[in-house]
């Protein structure tokens, strides 16, 4: 079993920059999951520890040893790739058996360990097909069975879900979490879906033009992000971003929205103190915004109401989407769906202040201490 | 984009536009199936019905076509041969008509007669064959020949040697030339002849022709009175009914007119053959007085000159008359000078001994009188001198009596006289099956090899390259066939395979198109390769090769073809027969008539035949690139 270290691992294409600068820790069966948008260099990154990119600088470490110069076969590595790339021509049995063929295990050995994979996967009777003779789902399952046959330390997954269509992919993703505890091997996971990166995930890299914003488990990413990149992808619908300036009210603090002003818990308060009478920008995500009509009763107790207009409403069933306006600001907030919002009419609303976050105008980062605190190595 | 879209397929401007669609299609098929089932058809033909279109040749069911296809190959697939034969004037052996068949007592009583002629003066294949049918002719009795021949000397050296003559291989020993027409053609007496007549007089008859002297008089007409009958007439007093059936006066005609007599004098002066011209005992004086002459009245240098015989005197040399014969060179010279000159012979002591006039005389022995002779053949000839020999009649009635064996063999004949031309070069095939071995290992190789490195490693000068590769394809391949010729020669390369194979290993094409190919591969293939433990090598072949399957099964056909069919640029680079493909040899056939060269063209097409069925199924998968999404 493996661990993958990155130290300052740096990509450079002619004047672009994929990856910068870029350390990271894996754990020995850590599933590690690369997230971000398109472009940022979550795949690039992949594809130097998988050895199908030069490094620029940096070096990499699997089972500490250094393999910036290993070749890739060497690197007991398997990928998942987005399109699968099982070959066409082989059968399901000989895309399984060929990277066994090639490291020249006995032809025994090699039975034993395609059906044995073939079983975990329950794609045991299309060891005969070609690629071509199988659904979407069953090239996957078979990219993933060629991937495990190999026993390999480490294996990579490049969006290997995207391709799947959505009931497919919430299957695939179980199967794929189960998979990993049943078999302990160290995954590294890119995607650029925030929900597979939350559900699969033991940690999460979240990237962003080549650099690391932060690595966290999945819920403290989500509670507690350092930047408002990391705030803002993370989570759908996406956070409000509303600009705001810190005020001192009373003896506490608050935030001034201009259309009206929310008083910070005193945690809070201690901390930005600081920035008093300095602009900020205000992060609140939808499902901290309740209707006060059937707002949870802690939170009716501390919080203060305002009165703002639904633009739109968009029920989903279990929760609604309330498009709010107020006369500077506009926000959504999602609702339980026993709500009265109805589009063009007023509605009382309470923001769970507890859960705001303040991000500083000019570096993004938070000003918040709980945010900043994890957001080390590990 | 369907230019007709599904809607509205069921309007009568789409009816009309798919009617012309389907039409157009058809006849397009057409023009490129007949072509090929007329060449077919034309293979089991000869000159005779080559010239036609029939895609089923006539004389598989018309026995009329048969019957004239069997007398073309009697006599000799020569048309002038069978004008004399049957006192015709066809211009071509198609246009002949028929003589009525034989009955059997004709047949026998004819055949009976062949018996009785010396092999001299029957024809079996006239001058060895001419032309379209020389040397490897598909007349049944050239082919006996050559095994009755090589037979008794056992080896083609031997056979040169005991005849003196230069026959590079069997298929060139052809039977000695029987000039049976020309004057001065006196058959030479000589170990290849008396072979020959020993193996004619073993031959059936009804392949025998008896030569048609007669048949020479309608030519002196021609040539020394006129073309037109009735200004034969005029000028000779005759009443001949056409040329071509005008009899030879057998004497010399005393009671014609001045004009007939000269004519038949210089006729037998110098026009027929010294062999069939006779003395009568007139002139048996005149022999005696000549010889004397000629010899100084010495009969020692008479003695000398022929070899030292007994002859004591002049007046017991022998003379040729009645069915005496002169037997040796020397004295047919003799015979000749006597005959040819008004000064020693008489013309009114010569006569003229032809097979007809045997003929004529045996029917008077036999039958007596003309009436029981058309009783007993079912014919009406007017008098004995009517009478000219039946042959074309007799071959007519074998044809009807034998259509199955003589059809059989007309279907098998220019297919076996390939086969045999073929065999006899069997190193062809040899050298054919190593050239294409090697044409296809190694275009098979270099051009995938070269097109691989061109996609996976990107080089600076890639395009370039590929223009270059391009490039090549703008001058068609016989612009450097001569600087490939000097190419090779300089590397001393010509008559090797290699002069065969390296001009068209690397194609341009190829590359270019096998390079847009692996581009078009999911790069992803590649990596999954090389971290499933593949190296460059492995990846190559069981990776990206197998990829390409169909277009290196259509690569593979095409250099197939290629170098199956190439024979100008095989000729010209290996001029070593030894080195010789079957198609250079095909080439080489000048010899053969333009059936022979069809039936050569279909048995040649048999293997890219092959070939193509068997490539077709995996050229029809049509190139299927991994996309899977």
């Amino acid at each position: 079993m493996a661990q993958v270290s990155l130290v300052n691992v740096t990509k450079q294409f002619k004047d672009v920059t994929a990856v910068n600068q870029v350390s990271l820790e894996i754990g020995d069966k850590e599933f590690m999951v690369f997230v971000g948008p398109s472009g940022c260099g979550k795949t690039t990154a992949l594809r130097m520890i998988a050895g199908l990119e030069e490094i620029t600088s940096g070096e990499i470490f699997i089972d500490g040893v250094k393999v910036n110069d290993v070749p890739p076969k060497d690197r007991d590595i398997a990928m998942v790739f987005q399109n699968y790339a099982l070959y066409p021509h082989m059968s399901v049995y000989e895309n399984m058996a060929f990277g066994l063929q090639l490291r020249k295990v006995p032809k025994g050995v090699i039975k034993e360990r395609v059906d044995q994979a073939a079983a975990i996967l329950g794609i045991g009777e299309l060891l005969k097909r070609k690629p071509k003779e199988l659904s979407g789902g069953q090239r996957q399952r078979v990219a993933l069975a060629r991937a495990i046959v190999r026993q390999p330390k480490v294996f990579l997954m490049d969006e290997p879900l995207s391709n799947l269509d959505a009931k497919l992919r919430v299957h695939t993703r179980a199967e794929l979490i189960r998979l990993h505890r049943d078999l302990g091997i160290t995954t590294i996971y890119v995607t650029h879906d925030q929900v597979e990166a939350m559900t699969m995930g033991n940690r999460i890299a979240v990237m962003n033009k080549g650099l690391i914003q932060q690595v966290d488990t999945p819920l403290h990413l989500y509670h507690h992000p350092v930047n408002k990149f990391v705030a803002g992808f993370i989570g759908s619908p996406a956070m409000n971003f509303l600009p705001a300036t810190v005020v001192a009210q009373g003896s506490g603090m608050a935030v001034d929205l201009g259309d009206f002003l929310l008083p910070l818990p005193e945690t809070m308060a201690t901390q930005v103190r600081g920035h008093q009478g300095k602009p900020v920008t205000f992060g609140i995500r939808p499902e901290d915004i309740f209707d006060r009509a059937i707002v949870p009763t802690a939170l009716a107790a501390v919080s203060t109401a305002t009165t703002v207009q639904v633009d739109v409403t968009e029920p989903l069933g279990s929760t609604v989407f309330a498009y709010l306006k107020t006369a500077k600001l506009e926000f959504v907030a999602s609702l339980d769906s026993d709500t009265h919002a109805l589009a063009g009419q007023p509605l009382e609303i309470v923001f769970d202040m507890a859960r705001c976050h303040l991000f500083d105008i000019d570096t993004d980062d938070s000003v918040l201490q709980a945010d900043k605190a994890v957001n080390a190595l590990r | 984009m369907p230019h007709i879209s599904v809607i509205g397929r069921k309007s009568w401007g789409a009816r009309l536009a798919f009617f012309i669609m389907y039409v157009v299609l058809i006849a397009g098929g057409l023009s490129m199936i007949i072509p090929f089932l007329v060449m077919i058809s034309n293979s089991f033909k000869s000159n005779l019905d080559s010239q036609t279109f029939d895609l089923v040749p006539a004389y598989w069911h018309d026995n009329q076509v048969l019957t004239k296809k069997y007398v073309e190959q009697q006599t000799n697939y020569d048309v002038n041969f069978y004008n004399l034969v049957a006192h015709a004037n066809a211009a071509m052996m198609k246009d002949i008509t028929l003589a009525t068949p034989a009955n059997a007592t004709q047949i026998a009583d004819y055949q009976a007669f062949l018996k009785t002629l010396p092999p001299t003066d029957t024809i079996l294949v006239e001058r060895g064959l001419q032309g379209d049918h020389r040397v490897y002719g598909t007349h049944p009795a050239v082919a006996e020949y050559r095994s009755w021949v090589l037979e008794k000397y056992r080896t083609l050296p031997a056979v040169q040697e005991a005849y003196s003559i230069n026959a590079p291989d069997i298929l060139s020993l052809a039977p000695p030339q029987e000039y049976w027409y020309l004057r001065w053609f006196t058959p030479q007496v000589d170990r290849r002849l008396s072979d020959y007549l020993t193996f004619k007089a073993q031959q059936p008859l009804e392949r025998l022709v008896p030569a048609p002297i007669e048949a020479l008089w309608a030519g002196a007409l021609r040539t020394r009175v006129s073309t037109d009958i009735a200004a034969v007439n005029t000028t000779l007093g005759t009443r001949y009914a056409a040329l071509d059936t005008a009899p030879l006066p057998l004497s010399y005609p005393a009671t014609g007119s001045p004009k007939l007599r000269d004519v038949w004098e210089t006729c037998v002066r110098s026009d027929i053959p010294i062999w069939f011209v006779r003395g009568l005992p007139v002139a048996h004086p005149a022999w005696t007085q000549f010889l004397s002459t000629r010899f100084l009245g010495q009969i020692a240098l008479y003695r000398k000159a022929h070899s030292n015989t007994k002859v004591t005197a002049f007046a017991v040399i022998p003379f040729p008359v009645g069915d005496a014969l002169l037997r040796d060179n020397v004295a047919m010279g003799e015979w000749n000078d006597f005959i040819s000159d008004k000064k020693f012979s008489p013309i009114a002591g010569l006569t003229l001994d032809t097979p007809d006039a045997r003929y004529r005389t045996m029917l008077r022995q036999q039958y007596g009188t003309v009436a029981s002779v058309n009783a007993a053949y079912g014919t009406n000839y007017p008098d004995f001198a009517t009478i000219t020999l039946p042959t074309v009649s007799v071959m007519t009635a074998t044809a009807a009596a034998h259509t199955g064996a003589i059809r059989g063999g007309f279907i098998g004949r220019n297919y076996r006289a390939v086969a045999d031309y073929m065999v006899l070069h069997g190193r062809a095939f040899l050298n054919t099956l190593i050239y294409i071995v090697l044409a296809l290992l190694f275009t098979l190789t270099v051009n995938p090899v070269t097109a691989y490195a061109l996609s996976r490693f990107k080089l600076k000068a890639t395009n370039k390259l590929l223009l270059f590769l391009l490039a090549t394809m703008a001058f068609p391949a016989e612009i450097a066939m001569i600087p490939n010729f000097l190419l090779l020669r300089d590397l001393h390369l010509l008559n090797t395979f290699w002069a065969l194979v390296l001009p068209g290993v690397a194609n341009g094409f190829s590359i270019f198109l096998l390079k847009g190919m692996f581009d078009g591969l999911p790069q992803d293939l590649y990596e999954a390769a090389e971290l499933d433990g593949a190296n460059e090598m492995i990846i190559f072949w069981r990776v990206t090769m197998p990829l390409v399957k169909p277009f290196l099964a259509y690569l593979a056909l095409g250099t197939f073809i290629s170098a199956y069919s190439a024979f100008a640029f095989a000729f010209l680079l290996c001029p070593n027969p030894k080195m010789w493909t079957i198609m250079v040899y095909l080439q080489q056939m000048d010899w053969a008539s333009q059936p022979i060269k069809f039936a050569a063209f279909v048995l040649a097409s048999i293997p890219t035949l092959i070939v193509f069925v068997t490539c077709q199924r995996v050229i029809m998968q049509g190139i299927v690139l991994p996309t899977e999404k």
